[in-house]
């Protein structure tokens, strides 16, 4: 929670395997706001994205904004000052940077280039960590799900992982990186007494899952080739100091490196023919690693279950201290409903029509149960018929006198 | 001994017979389609934009269809027909733009049909490879070519399938009609994948897709503007001395923004110098194509 209105409070994913988090836009993030507002902004680890405004975490509060996702951080960041963030400890904040945007240094052109390279990182880069952490099924079972199950309670441990794995399904079917076919829905077979176990391996399986750790592979061989290229022999791609194209390579590499995947093909891959790229990303570590405190993380809710992150933000949203004239009015407000409430009691109480039960006994001495309206009769239960006559009856003047109401 | 004749088990009765009788089946002999030979490139595309009569458009409004048709006209071709009267379920994969093609190979009259990622082959057969560089200045250039179409298949491309209209209910659901439209659905096209509408936490199934517009157009500002600064008052992108890969989909994607929605045109528009790169290379684009005509 932030200690005042206006501290910059950065929502991400809770950190593991010595990284600010576990997901590249998160790292980015943290990246971003060290070096822009070093000592000006607290972290919050959060596990519930449905809290953030694009559904996804990181999200960044400040005040009564809400900034997500990572592109429009990155933008409300820049335009701030550090003047107009005050430093959330006095005794340890660092000298502030003397600018917000990370990227201050850039001309046009270089902006330009770096808008697509980042989005040539996000998307090429992401659909490999994405691949990794979720889509093989050996690192899903092994880290991942146990990672994020570790997050929930019951009973969200059971299905929030699985719904984010599937998120991305719709995406890896698309570029072929969707490698977990239905073989993980069958159900096995109970092995009776001396009966061997079927062997499982299908070889049309194993071509399948060759051919598509070669794709992988060569996605890998061009992505990472491209940005070896690209850094070339220097410390950071632009001017010897990171940029946003720098945090955004460095927590894609870190996630593929740091994290215990039991399949290393990308981080062999990265280990042994592209160095230059962990380097870089160690640097950036090193220079960008968040030293701003860490809140303690957010207790679990079971309002998390409310399927609508609209209603639930609106109910958890802080209440803004009224005005004394705010209060004057809803005082009126409350005092002009009880009056109305009150003076419609009071009219039926005083001048509203008196309504009683009462017993009427018919020929056949048959009782039923009649509502008197002031002075009128209204028997209850008699037949049409039977009230015709009455009416014909008072009409005439004359009657036997059936049907008269009996207090 | 007299024969036996072969009395049928069923016979139609009198009455149904006569019935019958004002009915009669006539058989026609089987007639078969013309067929012409293939002596030109013939290519597959989804329809042009709705155009007035006599100033009908050859080029594609799927971007997918226009990419290779710039692509085909920026390597040189002349005279390449183009139809769009056939659906995409008839074509390879369930995808356009196919080439029909004249088949050297095994002389047949209909000539061999080519999907989408193999039209780069046929051509390299046709007009001669590229060198290393693909038409590039240097290695920078070309590295540099795959980020700026990452951006165009990526942020561009996800403003443009978010302006698509949504399918009617009626047809789509009630009526089970598919899709007249080529596009990919836009939770396939972001990087990372929108959460799902009830949320990852809820206990309710997943259903939908959070889509953030404000996020998605402030990306596309952010690309069109870089677009902008990187085509500058060179004739190609990123200096090249001809047309190149990043041209044919640069192409294709300001030509159909140019004839999307308001938000996307305009803000096109607003770049001068995109707008006349682009005019420029539509009458290049044309010139290459002409309509399919059966009686050719």
């Amino acid at each position: 929670m932030s200690h005042s209105t206006q501290t910059l409070t950065l929502h991400i994913w809770p950190s593991k395997w010595d990284l600010p988090s576990i997901e590249p836009s998160c790292i980015v993030a943290a990246f971003c706001l060290q070096l822009a507002l070093p000592g000006r902004f607290l972290i919050q680890e959060c596990t519930d994205p449905d809290a953030s405004p694009s559904g996804q975490l990181p999200y960044l509060t400040h005040g009564h904004h809400s900034v997500a996702p990572l592109s429009s951080i990155v933008k409300y960041v820049a335009a701030l000052t550090p003047a107009s963030v005050p430093p959330v400890a006095e005794a340890d904040a660092p000298e502030p940077a003397f600018s917000a945007d990370v990227d201050v240094l850039l001309n046009p052109s270089e902006r330009a280039q770096r808008i697509a390279w980042i989005a040539h990182m996000e998307s090429a880069l992401g659909d490999l960590v994405a691949h990794a952490f979720y889509s093989v099924s050996a690192n899903y079972a092994a880290v991942m799900h146990p990672t994020l199950s570790s997050f929930y309670k019951f009973p969200q441990s059971y299905y929030v992982p699985r719904r984010i794995r599937q998120a991305y399904q719709a995406r890896f079917e698309v570029n072929g990186l969707w490698s977990t076919p239905g073989e993980e829905s069958e159900v096995e077979k109970p092995k009776r007494f001396g009966e061997k176990e079927a062997e499982k391996d299908d070889p049309k399986q194993i071509f399948k899952n060759a051919f598509q750790r070669e794709r992988v592979l060569e996605k890998s061989r061009a992505a990472f080739g491209l940005y070896t290229r690209l850094l070339g022999d220097k410390n950071f791609f632009f001017y010897d100091r990171p940029t946003t194209l720098d945090l955004t390579l460095a927590s894609h590499i870190l996630l593929l490196i740091n994290a215990p995947l039991p399949d290393t093909l990308l981080s062999s891959l990265l280990s042994s023919s592209y160095p230059a790229l962990i380097s870089h990303a160690r640097r950036v570590l090193g220079a960008a690693v968040p030293s701003a405190r860490v809140l303690p993380p957010e207790r679990y809710r079971l309002g998390a279950l409310l399927p609508y992150p609209s209603f639930r933000s609106w109910w958890n949203e802080p209440r803004v201290p009224k005005s004394e004239e705010e209060k004057r009015f809803e005082r009126m407000r409350w005092r002009w409903i009880g009056l109305a409430v009150v003076g419609s009691i009071g009219y039926w109480l005083v001048w509203g029509p008196k309504l009683r039960l009462v017993k009427v006994a018919d020929e056949d001495g048959d009782e039923s149960l009649a509502i008197v309206v002031g002075g009128d009769t209204v028997v209850f239960g008699a037949d049409e018929d039977e009230e015709e006559e009455e009416e014909e009856e008072e009409g005439d003047g004359g009657g036997d006198g059936d049907g008269k109401a009996e207090p | 001994m007299p024969m036996a004749t072969a009395h049928p088990l069923l016979t139609v009765p009198p009455p149904l017979a006569k019935l019958f009788s004002y009915f009669p089946l006539k058989t026609y002999p089987p007639s078969k389609p013309a067929k012409r030979p293939i002596v030109d490139p013939l290519l597959w595309v989804h329809p042009p934009f709705p155009s007035v009569p006599g100033k009908e458009s050859v080029l594609s409004a799927d971007v997918e269809c226009l990419k290779w048709q710039a692509h085909i006209a920026l390597r040189g071709f002349r005279n390449v027909s183009v139809r769009w009267d056939v659906s995409q379920d008839g074509a390879l994969n369930g995808r356009l733009p196919n080439l029909k093609s004249p088949s050297e190979r095994t002389k047949d009259p209909d000539g061999e049909l080519i999907a989408a990622q193999d039209i780069p082959t046929w051509i390299d057969e046709k007009v001669g490879a590229l060198d290393d560089l693909e038409g590039y200045k240097d290695v920078h250039s070309r590295d540099e070519s795959h980020a700026w179409i990452a951006l165009l298949e990526g942020d561009v491309h996800a403003a443009l399938a978010m302006a698509q209209p949504l399918p009617s209910f009626f047809y789509h659901t009630v009526l089970q009609l598919p899709p007249t439209t080529a596009q990919r659905p836009v939770e396939s096209i972001l990087t990372p994948p929108p959460a799902p509408l009830s949320g990852f936490a809820s206990p309710l199934p997943p259903y939908g897709a959070r889509l953030s517009p404000n996020a998605i157009s402030a990306r596309y500002r952010d690309a069109i503007a870089a677009l902008s600064e990187c085509v500058g008052q060179h004739e190609w992108f990123l200096g090249s001395p001809g047309p190149t890969a990043l041209d044919a989909a640069a192409f294709a994607y300001l030509h159909v923004l140019l004839h999307a929605e308001d938000d996307l045109r305009i803000e096109v528009a607003r770049r001068v110098n995109l707008v006349h790169w682009e005019q420029r290379i539509h009458e290049r684009v044309c010139a290459a194509f002409v309509p399919y005509s059966a009686s050719q």
